[in-house]
């Protein structure tokens, strides 16, 4: 990319989440954009013609699929190597570039980008989404996910960070430092989680009901609750090519209630480790971000089995949970001392 | 309060004409403008993300940096112009005796003069960066002061969408001109005579009577369909026209100038300069190892 040399030009930052199942971008420009985490590639000659263009992102992707070679890049937080590792790292790329081209930077101005990954990404996928946004930005920098979020609320002190994405849950305690590896805990009790969980409750009590996992993910997005008196969920499932009407209310609770034990067992063994003086204060700062924190009554529903389990606690949603890690990121991006950026170029 | 003209003065709003204010001097130009045929260029300024500098840095720091612009903008006219001040902190001006190419000129020196604006606020340095929406009478279906604003006020929105910092001139007059005239064509009633007229009363019309009225009705409102046709050919051509002519993306320009770093006045700004090493000496580990050509290790801290 070519650097512009005179400083008036102007500076871009961006502030990246990059999340299994949502990208979200935070400009200096104002700019705020997200995109769910698929990358589709046309399957065939015809299916290009159909499309117009060989790569489709986020809704329009899974819109599409059946014309597309569909991938989810990020699952569980990390670049996928299963199956198809190379085709995996291509739309992992791609995905990134395209959330930084939502972003509308200027061809003339510098662009200086922080990325949120995962507590626990490796140092291979980190360097792999590093080398991905350098192809696009002047100067690129990765942050732990959990503490963009804290970061981006100017809270640094005795704050548990509880970010419940698709694919993992990461949970961070601030003390007033950069958090370290004993700091972080991350599980795999999530979105997905509750999908999966979700779609096994719908099979064992819908009998001859069909459904897509894409299905399972709006039903849970529509409904999801763990609170005892939640609105009915009446969903149409087609059972023989016929729409169907189940409630599948306490299924939707049930399969939402099970990410909850896991989160309590994190935070508690955050907690347990913490230097005693200063437990109760972090037992009283519990911050729940990302996608999952939209659930309703997770925020009382923690705290509720906090109280049962640990003795007290005190949880907050943040305020946007979409956007909670872009922000964050877009935070530290402006603070970074120039020299730094100069730096990394 | 001074009574001019019938137009009241009735606020201090830094020295500029009020919406009200500025409508009556510009209907008054324009007509003057169209019985003496000299040209005359509108156009419509708006400072690009105030809301969100306002909410970045408070009201006082918006209305310091309008109070800034609306100096720059002033500084940049003739006697014989007109600003004013519109809604929503945009500025309407009006330059007389001005073409089109002379008007795109001076959109031009009021956007690199807005640019050149510095602003300290909370320590940082800001410059902001504007949009213009213009139109000139010398189009062929100018004919209106109200179409004129119209496509002004268009070309502001157009370059606000576009991501700011430009001038757009829509040239969708005949549009607005068709709009403007298709509120004002009220189809024409139905005949006096055939609703009910004045005099003692009638005996019931008869079938053919009203026959022939239904026959009427239908043809005003055939008449009123086809017009409105005609109107929705002419948006339709407009649209085809805009978009064909719709440039690349050229970006939004970001509020910052320069690199920012963290503020000394900045709370927690010795931790938090900390862990922007910690972050910085992380990132700069990895890019090593990456140059190395080996993983040591997986996870790498919450510094990177």
């Amino acid at each position: 990319m070519t650097i512009p040399d005179a400083k008036d030009k102007g500076v871009l930052y961006l502030g990246i989440d990059l999340g299994t199942s949502r990208t979200s971008v935070a400009a200096s420009n104002g700019v705020r954009e997200t995109v769910a985490s698929y990358v589709g590639y046309a399957k065939d000659p015809v299916a290009l013609k159909k499309l117009g263009k060989e790569t489709l992102y986020g809704d329009e992707a899974i819109a599409n699929r059946l014309s597309l070679k569909l991938y989810r890049p990020l699952a569980h937080g990390v670049i996928q190597a299963d199956s198809d590792p190379e085709g995996n790292m291509r739309a992992a790329i791609d995905l990134i570039k395209e959330i930084i081209r939502r972003a509308r930077p200027k061809a003339d101005e510098l662009v200086y980008a922080v990325i949120g990954a995962p507590a626990q990404a490796s140092i291979k996928n980190k360097q792999a989404i590093l080398d991905a946004a350098r192809s696009t930005v002047n100067s690129v920098m990765l942050c732990s996910e959990p503490f963009s979020v804290a970061y981006g609320l100017d809270m640094l002190d005795d704050v548990l960070v509880v970010d419940i994405g698709a694919g993992t849950t990461d949970m961070c305690r601030m003390h007033g430092t950069m958090p370290e590896d004993a700091d972080q805990i991350t599980n795999t009790f999530a979105g997905d989680h509750v999908d999966a969980k979700l779609a096994e409750l719908i099979k064992a009590n819908c009998p001859g009901a069909d459904f897509s996992k894409e299905m399972v993910k709006a039903i849970k997005e529509k409904h999801a609750s763990v609170l005892d008196e939640m609105p009915r969920a009446l969903v149409k499932l087609p059972v023989m090519g016929k729409p169907t009407e189940f409630d599948l209310t306490e299924q939707v609770k049930a399969a939402c209630r099970s990410i909850v034990p896991p989160i309590i067992d994190g935070i508690q063994q955050l907690v347990a480790s913490f230097d005693p003086e200063f437990q109760e204060r972090l037992k009283g700062r519990v911050l729940l971000a990302g996608g999952g924190s939209q659930i309703k009554g997770l925020d009382h529903e923690v705290e509720r089995q906090m109280h049962e389990r640990l003795g007290s606690g005190r949880v907050i949603r943040i305020e946007e949970p979409v956007y909670g890690g872009a922000n964050g990121a877009l935070k530290l991006a402006h603070d970074m001392p120039a020299e730094y950026w100069e730096q990394l170029k | 309060m001074v009574d001019y003209g019938g137009v009241r003065f009735e606020g201090d709003d830094g020295g500029l004409f009020g919406p009200a204010e500025i409508e009556h001097f510009l209907r008054t130009e324009h007509e003057r403008a169209r019985r003496y045929k000299y040209p005359v260029v509108c156009s419509v300024l708006s400072i690009d993300r105030l809301d969100q500098l306002q909410d970045l840095y408070g009201y006082e720091a918006r209305e310091t940096i309008v109070k800034s612009v609306v100096r720059v903008v002033r500084a940049a006219m003739r006697d014989s112009d007109l600003l004013g001040r519109l809604a929503g902190d945009r500025l309407l001006v009006l330059w007389s005796h001005t073409n089109k190419e002379t008007g795109a000129l001076l959109a031009k020196r009021l956007l690199a003069a807005v640019k050149r604006q510095s602003f300290d606020l909370d320590g940082r340095m800001l410059k902001v960066t504007a949009s213009v929406g213009v139109s000139h009478n010398g189009a062929e279906d100018a004919h209106s002061f109200d179409t004129l604003v119209a496509v002004a006020e268009e070309g502001l929105l157009v370059a606000q969408k576009a991501g700011g910092d430009r001038h757009v001139e829509t040239e969708l007059y005949r549009l607005h001109e068709s709009r403007r005239r298709g509120v004002e064509a009220v189809p024409a009633p139905i005949p006096a005579a055939l609703v009910a007229p004045a005099g003692p009363a009638r005996p019931r019309p008869s079938l053919s009577d009203e026959l022939v009225e239904r026959d009427l009705k239908i043809e005003l409102l055939e008449r009123r369909v086809a017009k409105l046709m005609a109107m929705l050919d002419v948006s339709e051509e407009e649209l085809r026209r805009v978009r064909s002519a719709r440039q690349v993306d050229v970006g939004v320009p970001s509020i910052y100038r320069e690199v920012q770093g963290l503020s000394s006045d900045e709370a927690q700004h010795e931790r938090k300069r900390e862990m922007m090493r910690t972050i910085f000496e992380a990132n700069l580990a990895l890019r090593s190892k990456a140059k190395e050509g080996g993983a040591v290790g997986d996870g790498d801290g919450a510094g990177a």
